[in-house]
């Protein structure tokens, strides 16, 4: 998979598991910050987007700071994926 | 000069102990309840331990023939509220029964669920999750008891059962009944002990609040119950007053579904006004038995708030968290923490915090060690929950003495704002006859949508329809009121609460197990989540609960409303019911229409009650005026005044209402026009819709009264809305 076809595969996911109503892949920049300014997401958020990671890439997302800064961006997100499939 | 309430009974049910004593003892003694599950399996969640109580056998609990019925929230009530209660009868008309809860039969609905195919919902299979509703319990231990008069069910996440001891004390100050039992139960279940768990809130060894090394809580189980009574009644047939419970405080902090606002602003509010209730100065609270779960959250706020609170004070103050042995027991604990602080009164012993060895907060006074045997003359017991939702209830010891206490009058209610919507579309002022007009089936489910399309996309996330409906109907009715959010306390009438979306969260973990569970779901499952999630768009700052009352949800919410405008502790609440479309509720509740198409429909109906005083001190118009809701008995006397003149006077009753109707036919009322509402289709929340017709009508002087009546399987009630006297 490409890296943009990856990074448009999480954005949809993000949209889904975290149903963020109204929101399309174009609102979503690949390096807009997803918790606390940008996207706006909380720790309930971060919880469920584990979830949906581990589920769709068959991956562990550890659950300390280093978790916290793979979801830093779709940017983080996809590298963190690259790296573990 | 109010009199005061007095504790002379209390009850519980632990994984200390199956009595009240037995867990005060076991506290003192430090014992913990915790270990490895046994009621179910805990696949393969992070935590496996729990606080189950130990020995409970249904059979010897349920009045004969009925333990195959019971659920184990009904044997753990039921338990606790005979020992609150005592070998003493209470005629059933001067007897109150009030419940707080979150998982009800939930057990037993899990069994059933998840006995089948994991991959697909069979709505027969969650039939118990409609057929034993959270206020099943309450009718259960009423009728166990001899039947009780006033009935009421709270859920408020974890801080139900504060707000039912809130509920039930109202009733003794107005004068309602003579004799409450007030409490909580909640067994434990795999929804919820999976859902903390998916949310990482579980510590996966016994919980350690206040420590710095705390990880999360540990999740229990119980029942208890409090025996309420005014002092004089007390006095009179020589009870033992164990105690006085001087004041309550309850409030929202609107600020996130899970999260706790950092400050601890509410929790010291709270505890302010519950003190002032009571009469008492800061320095004169000795003890305070903290919501304490073990959060990281929860306790570094609350640590907060006693600062805010008690200033200097918050060194000397005793404080502990009992949940580090009976461990949360959720719509139960502030019920069993209540009964923990009142022995604590009783005996001058005042339980340590178990586990707890380093305190992040040395500057609080928290009892380590051992339990502090020590003369204590008042007592906070504290309770935060998901939605917001927080309580403080504030207890003298038995020899306080009496204090000057303003009396609040018994006030006349008016209705300042009314919104509806279903079939008929949005209820307006101009046309409020539109909801009796005939709809026909099938209502297609839109209402979610055409809801949630007037909310902020980004806010609304994760809203359910009824979250939507509530919130919908909450903001125009407040608007139509003129009213801002501060002090505004919404009760919300529901039936079953999320239904559909809880079996899909169950079915899912069956399927995929508990680490595949959608934690950002759980949040929103338990009953009080569309009354929390409005709260928190709205920025309500009173309590946000829901109402469990089947199709008399509205009366039972409106019921709740009034008692929170008589205690002060709201200037207005959002009063009424909602029910969005729910696609197992539909398949196991649908009758079919002419086509074979499904009746089921969805909407509701809310209405904002303030009292005459405030209406008229903030210069709001009242549409109406309202009298009751009387609960009916069919035996009894019509309680509402009958009409002062029949032909302007209308009765609004649904033709399902078939109890309501026969109390109807013998009164006076019987020679009023009677309109169904056509135009609502099926759900329960069509007495919601109903008030908010009412309002509109008196409003308009289209009618001088009208009477809603509606009932439920098991409570019948009556809704007088009159024109306001004078000009309009």
């Amino acid at each position: 998979m490409s890296d943009a076809s990856l990074k448009s595969e999480i954005k949809r996911l993000l949209i889904e598991s975290l149903d963020l109503r109204g929101k399309s892949e174009a609102d979503i920049a690949d390096d807009l910050p997803l918790f606390g300014a940008g996207l706006k997401l909380d720790s309930l958020d971060a919880l469920q987007l584990a979830v949906a990671l581990e589920e769709r890439y068959g991956l562990e997302i550890p659950d300390d700071e280093g978790g916290r800064s793979i979801f830093a961006s779709v940017n983080t997100i996809a590298a963190y994926v690259s790296t573990k499939r | 000069m109010v009199e005061r309430v007095a504790v002379t009974g209390i009850g519980a049910v632990s994984a200390l102990g199956q009595s009240a004593n037995a867990t005060f003892e076991a506290i003192v003694a430090g014992e913990r309840g915790f270990r490895p599950l046994t009621l179910f399996d805990a696949l393969d969640a992070r935590a496996r331990l729990a606080a189950e109580v130990r020995g409970l056998e249904i059979a010897d609990v349920a009045p004969r023939g009925e333990a195959g019925h019971f659920s184990r929230t009904d044997a753990l009530a039921l338990a606790a509220a005979r020992e609150a209660l005592g070998a003493a009868t209470v005629p059933a008309s001067r007897f109150g029964v009030s419940l707080g809860g979150t998982s009800g039969a939930m057990l037993e609905a899990e069994r059933e669920l998840l006995a089948g195919p994991l991959d697909r919902i069979e709505p027969v299979r969650a039939a118990s999750l409609v057929s034993q509703p959270l206020d099943l319990t309450t009718q259960r231990v009423a009728r166990a008891l001899g039947g009780a008069r006033r009935r009421a069910t709270v859920c408020a996440a974890c801080s139900s059962s504060a707000l039912a001891i809130a509920e039930g004390l109202s009733w003794l100050e107005r004068g309602d009944v003579d004799v409450v039992l007030a409490g909580g139960a909640d067994g434990l279940c795999r929804l919820t002990f999976f859902g903390f768990d998916a949310l990482g809130a579980l510590d996966p060894a016994p919980c350690r609040p206040f420590d710095v090394s705390r990880h999360g809580l540990g999740l229990g189980e119980g029942a208890a119950f409090l025996r309420l009574e005014r002092e004089s009644d007390a006095r009179a047939r020589g009870a033992e007053i164990l105690a006085f419970l001087s004041g309550s405080a309850t409030g929202a902090e609107a600020h996130h579904i899970t999260h706790p606002e950092p400050s601890g602003a509410l929790a010291a509010e709270l505890l302010t006004r519950a003190l002032g209730a009571a009469g008492l100065e800061p320095s004169e609270l000795d003890y305070v038995n903290a919501h304490g779960t073990g959060t990281q959250q929860n306790d570094a706020m609350e640590g907060r708030a006693l600062h805010t609170a008690l200033g200097l004070h918050a060194k000397r103050v005793l404080v502990s968290s009992t949940k580090a042995q009976h461990g949360h027991t959720l719509g139960a604990a502030a019920a069993l923490e209540a009964v923990v602080t009142v022995l604590a009164l009783a005996r001058g012993q005042a339980p340590a915090t178990a586990g707890l060895e380093r305190p992040e907060d040395a500057t609080l006074g928290h009892v380590i060690g051992a339990a502090r045997r020590v003369p204590l003359r008042s007592a906070a017991s504290c309770s935060f929950g998901f939605g917001g939702t927080g309580a403080v209830l504030l207890f003298e010891r038995a020899d306080a003495p009496a204090r000057e206490r303003a009396l609040t009058p018994r006030e006349r209610v008016v209705v300042t704002g009314f919104s509806a919507c279903g079939p008929f579309g949005e209820l307006t002022p101009e046309d409020p006859e539109r909801a009796f007009e005939p709809r026909r089936a099938p209502f297609v489910p839109t209402l979610e949508s055409s809801a949630l399309a007037t909310l902020d996309p980004e806010r609304s996330r994760r809203f359910d329809g009824t979250a939507a409906v509530v919130t919908h109907l909450a903001e125009r009715a407040l608007r139509r009121a003129e009213l801002g959010a501060s002090g505004v306390a919404v009760a919300a009438g529901t039936a079953f609460g999320a239904v559909e979306r809880t079996v899909r969260f169950m079915l899912r973990v069956g399927e995929r197990g508990v680490r595949r569970a959608n934690p950002a779901e759980f949040p929103h499952l338990v009953a009080s989540a569309a009354s929390g999630n409005a709260s928190v768009y709205l920025g309500l700052s009173g309590a946000a609960f829901s109402v469990p009352g089947g199709a008399a949800a509205a009366e039972a919410a409106l019921s709740a409303a009034i008692a929170w405008l008589a205690n002060g502790d709201a200037r207005a609440v959002v009063a009424g019911a909602a029910a969005a479309f729910d696609a197992v509720i539909a398949a196991l509740l649908a009758e079919p229409v002419a086509d074979g198409a499904s009746d089921r429909s969805e909407g509701g109906g809310f209405i904002v009650v303030e009292t005459d005083s405030g209406a008229r001190t903030r210069g709001a118009r009242a549409h109406a005026e309202i009298e009751g809701p009387w609960p009916l008995e069919l035996d009894g006397v019509f309680p509402a005044p009958p009409p002062r003149r029949a032909e302007r006077a209308l009765v609004i009753a649904s033709p399902r209402a078939r109890s309501a109707a026969a109390a109807l036919a013998s009164s006076a009322w019987a020679a009023c026009e009677l309109r169904p509402l056509r135009g609502t289709g099926a759900h329960e929340a069509e007495s919601g819709v109903a008030f908010a017709v009412a309002a509109a009508l008196v409003a308009r002087r289209m009618f001088e009264e009208v009477l809603v009546v509606a009932s439920s399987a098991h409570a019948a009630w009556a809704t007088l809305f009159r024109a306001v006297e004078g000009p309009s």
